[in-house]
């Protein structure tokens, strides 16, 4: 039955399309940066490209050595200690996930500018952006520490090594690899992130790109700063490759009976939980409180109307709209992916998850160039949108379609061919009933990030299609507080019911 | 003077009602191994983590090498404790090299570094220091772990299960290779396994843990021929226990077989309620032989065939006995022939 599906052309369509698309967004991005040569090279080069690259870069490296920091303090207190209130801080410590950072720094703009603190800087700036990123770290460390072979510990201290030597020498090496993808994760988020860096009026790459577009309509800028961008990404991507090194398939953890131990905090328990519940205060209960009293006050101030809903209208109908094509598409490419390995289909997901780790201002300007250039007919239409989404997120529904598929015996299928059921009767009878919850926890991934999502939102949306995630941001840039809040708080509600397939997965 | 001495060592485990170890005695002398064997939750595994210092005992005392380790008031951890261990699935340090693993924790001296170089040596790993454990093998790795637990002249090495991690064939091959090593390296040493062939062949005494406590500890053969309680005589080998009392003289068992002559080197107190087991190999086809059986079943293992016969007791009722016997033989279900229990192959075991 494998063969006679695979070789349905039809099969490989719809990852092709994709595929093609995805690749074409770098092309174009390349091709279009060239165009005018390289005196306009010159001339950026001459204006702030390095003072951009320099900016983009220390608050890349500021953030993400601030969530790394956190990220393993906070998993060793959690995982390894006799830390008071363990089980909540294990998921409690992940809640900052469902806040998008633009509205964090929305959270945190509101609360600085009450206060007049000074928050236009470099320092709080990064401060903030690893309030919502550090998650990340925390997450991956945990899970590498709860999957540790505990044994190289006691081994180590068989070796003569005092617990502070053990930790230094032997824990934190065996986490490298965890730590090495938490803080790559960070630094990539950091280094696309718009809508936070905007609010903030830190300029970064993003957001330098994004008001050339907006602002001056000057696109082979916006592609050379792009191009400088993607290298940027690339470099990071490579490091991190590099920082592995070719022996990062750790041993794990033998069928192994023996809880591992918990170090006794002593005298240091109280200042340990002073700090966790800080960082959770800081990251959690400050902008969730922000926002829920300047909620209250937009509402009572009668600020949601029924344009509220044309606003709520419109990021469902988007979000649904790329969720729904998405868990389609999943079907065939997670098939391929698992059943039919080869060169192929290796070729056709690099190039679909080459765009995972691309900034969405990036894949924005990619789609308005790409549409005026091959499909005016669908520029400035809701299917640009739709399309961007599936561009960014639809590696996170084929992650979780193709993992539910190597669950499935490749037998199953065949016992079902054997007792005389075609290929669609099996895919019905058999495969979507084992693999459906796979692919809609995929496809509702999708959604919830498409809701959140600002910067190609913002680029690509047809006049007057606002989203909630755009609204937020006008009306935060605009300084209406009290209206952007109960839209914030409003996505952050939807975000949560992902948060615990989230932490399943880690 | 004994090398390692455990007096009296108790320990329960947090939420468990009954001790895991209950008031164990268990000394070695210097350069001798012994092997604590038991079925799994025996206690043998906690065993060696009470004396490697991973668990703290929560009465009795440790002594290692004439230092008391664990006892009143007395608590050294495992890192000041001088030992070595060589854990079941090795834990090398995946990010450092082979020459690096074995000079773990150790200030690079030149004269450790000599050391460390001698102990690679010694273990048949040298050229390959530069490599990383993921790139060795699993006897590579089984030696790494090995050397790295020798290489500071520990006052005990605690291997824990060393060889259930490895196939069937290097099993038997690194067996024999890491006793060799610690024997040439005279070391003290105690293996945990729960592989009963395994410390049959590689102990110079083995100890049997059950439910906590130790059942008996003596050379191999001795466990095997003179099982102190049911639980070694059953646990090691295959055997029959016939339940008897001792005759006037004590020198010979009444069983409800018959009468069955005691062992020369255990002479049977005077008892009415005695157990006696009766190794199968010890029951043997003999036309002049004075027990009269009827073949059950048989069964092929190879060179030799495991029969269950069904003999008569003095008072009628029926005995199944297995025994061992050559498979060119070719007794089989319906068969009836006489056989011979061979004294060597009996032993009493007070109930």
């Amino acid at each position: 039955m494998i063969k006679t599906i695979v070789n349905r052309s039809f099969l490989w369509t719809m990852p092709a399309i994709l595929a093609l698309l995805a690749s074409l967004v770098i092309i174009v991005i390349a091709f279009e940066a060239m165009g005018d040569g390289w005196s306009r090279w010159v001339q950026l080069f001459n204006q702030r490209l390095f003072e951009l690259f320099s900016r983009t870069l220390s608050l890349m490296a500021l953030s993400t050595v601030i969530a790394t920091f956190w990220g393993i303090s906070l998993a060793w207190a959690v995982e390894k200690t006799t830390l008071w209130g363990n089980r909540f801080w294990r998921w409690g410590l992940a809640l900052p996930l469902v806040i998008p950072p633009y509205i964090g720094a929305l959270a945190f703009l509101i609360l600085f500018r009450e206060t007049n603190l000074p928050i236009y800087n470099l320092p709080v700036t990064a401060l903030i952006m690893a309030a919502f990123t550090f998650p990340y770290v925390f997450l991956i460390v945990s899970a590498a520490l709860r999957r540790m072979n505990t044994n190289l510990e006691e081994a180590a201290q068989a070796c003569g090594k005092s617990p502070s030597g053990v930790f230094f020498q032997v824990t934190i090496p065996a986490l490298r690899p965890a730590i090495i993808a938490g803080a790559t994760l960070v630094a990539l988020y950091i280094l696309g992130d718009f809508g936070a860096v905007s609010i903030l009026r830190y300029d970064t790459f993003a957001s330098a790109i994004f008001f050339r577009i907006r602002g001056s309509l000057d696109f082979s800028g916006a592609t050379i700063i792009s191009t400088v961008l993607l290298l940027t990404t690339f470099g990071l991507l490579g490091i991190q490759r590099f920082a592995l090194g070719k022996c990062h398939r750790y041993q794990q953890k033998t069928e192994d009976l023996k809880e591992p131990k918990k170090i006794p905090l002593g005298k240091w328990h109280f200042p340990i939980l002073f700090y966790v519940v800080l960082v959770f205060i800081f990251s959690t209960l400050l902008p969730a409180g922000v926002l829920i009293y300047w909620s209250w006050l937009g509402i009572s101030a009668g600020t949601i109307d029924t344009s509220f809903f044309q606003y709520l209208f419109n990021s469902l109908t988007l979000a649904g709209g790329a969720a729904f094509i998405s868990l389609i598409f999943s079907l065939p490419f997670s098939y391929l992916q698992v059943r039919h390995p080869g060169l192929l289909t290796s070729v056709l997901s690099g190039a679909v998850f080459a765009n995972y780790s691309l900034p969405g201002v990036i894949v924005g300007l990619a789609l308005i160039l790409i549409g005026l250039n091959f499909f005016p007919f669908l520029y400035n239409t809701p299917l640009m949108v739709i399309i961007a989404y599936l561009l960014r997120f639809f590696p996170q529904n084929l992650q979780a379609a193709r993992s539910s598929f190597l669950q499935l015996s490749p037998n199953l299928e065949e016992a079902s061919q054997s007792m005389g059921f075609g290929p669609l009767k099996t895919l019905f009878s058999v495969i979507l009933p084992n693999i459906g919850p796979g692919l809609l926890a995929g496809a509702s991934l999708v959604f919830v990030s498409s809701l959140k999502e600002l910067p190609a939102s913002l680029l690509l949306r047809p006049a007057g299609m606002d989203t909630l995630a755009i609204r937020i941001w006008m009306e935060a840039s605009e300084g209406f507080y009290s209206t952007a809040a109960p839209f914030a708080l409003l996505l952050i509600l939807i975000s949560i019911f992902p948060l615990r397939y989230l932490l399943n997965r880690f | 003077m004994p090398q390692i001495i455990l007096n009296n060592v108790e320990k329960t485990f947090p939420g468990n009602s009954s001790p895991v170890i209950k008031r164990l005695n268990l000394s070695l002398e210097k350069g001798e191994i012994v092997t604590l064997l038991g079925p799994s939750g025996c206690g043998k595994t906690t065993t060696l983590r009470l004396i490697a210092g991973f668990e703290k005992p929560d009465s009795g005392e440790i002594i290692l090498g004439e230092k008391r380790v664990a006892g009143k008031n007395r608590w050294i951890p495992p890192e000041k404790r001088g030992i070595g261990m060589v854990f079941q699935d090795f834990a090398l340090f995946p990010h450092l090299n082979l020459w690096n693993n074995v000079g773990f924790g150790m200030k690079k001296t030149p004269e450790n570094r000599g050391k460390i170089n001698e102990t690679i040596k010694l273990v048949g790993l040298e050229g390959l220091e530069k490599r990383f454990p993921c790139h060795l093998s699993g006897g590579q790795k089984q030696r790494v772990a090995l050397a790295r637990a020798l290489v500071r002249k520990p006052v005990v090495l605690l291997l824990d299960e060393p060889f259930s991690n490895l196939d069937t064939r290097l099993r038997k091959e690194m067996q024999k290779e890491v006793t060799g090593i610690i024997k040439k390296a005279g070391q003290t040493a105690i293996f945990v396994t729960h592989d009963q062939e395994e410390a049959l062949s590689i102990s110079d005494r083995i100890g049997i843990l059950h439910q906590g406590q130790l059942e008996q500890i003596a050379p191999p053969l001795e466990i095997y021929r003179n099982p102190k309680t049911l639980f070694v005589a059953e646990f090691i080998g295959e055997t029959n226990i016939l339940s008897g009392n001792s005759d006037m003289d004590g020198l010979n068992v009444c069983t409800a077989l018959g009468e069955l002559p005691c062992p020369v080197q255990n002479p049977c107190t005077r008892s009415s309620n005695l157990l006696v087991s009766v190794r199968p190999e010890g029951l043997k086809p003999d036309p002049r032989g004075r027990f009269h059986g009827l073949i059950l079943e048989r069964t092929y293992k190879g060179p030799w065939a495991k029969l269950l016969i069904e003999f008569r007791g003095a008072r009628g009722q029926k005995l199944h006995l297995t025994a061992y016997i050559d498979a060119s033989n070719p007794l089989g279900p319906g068969d009836r022939a006489c056989f011979h229990i061979k004294p060597g192959s009996i032993s009493v075991i007070a109930s």
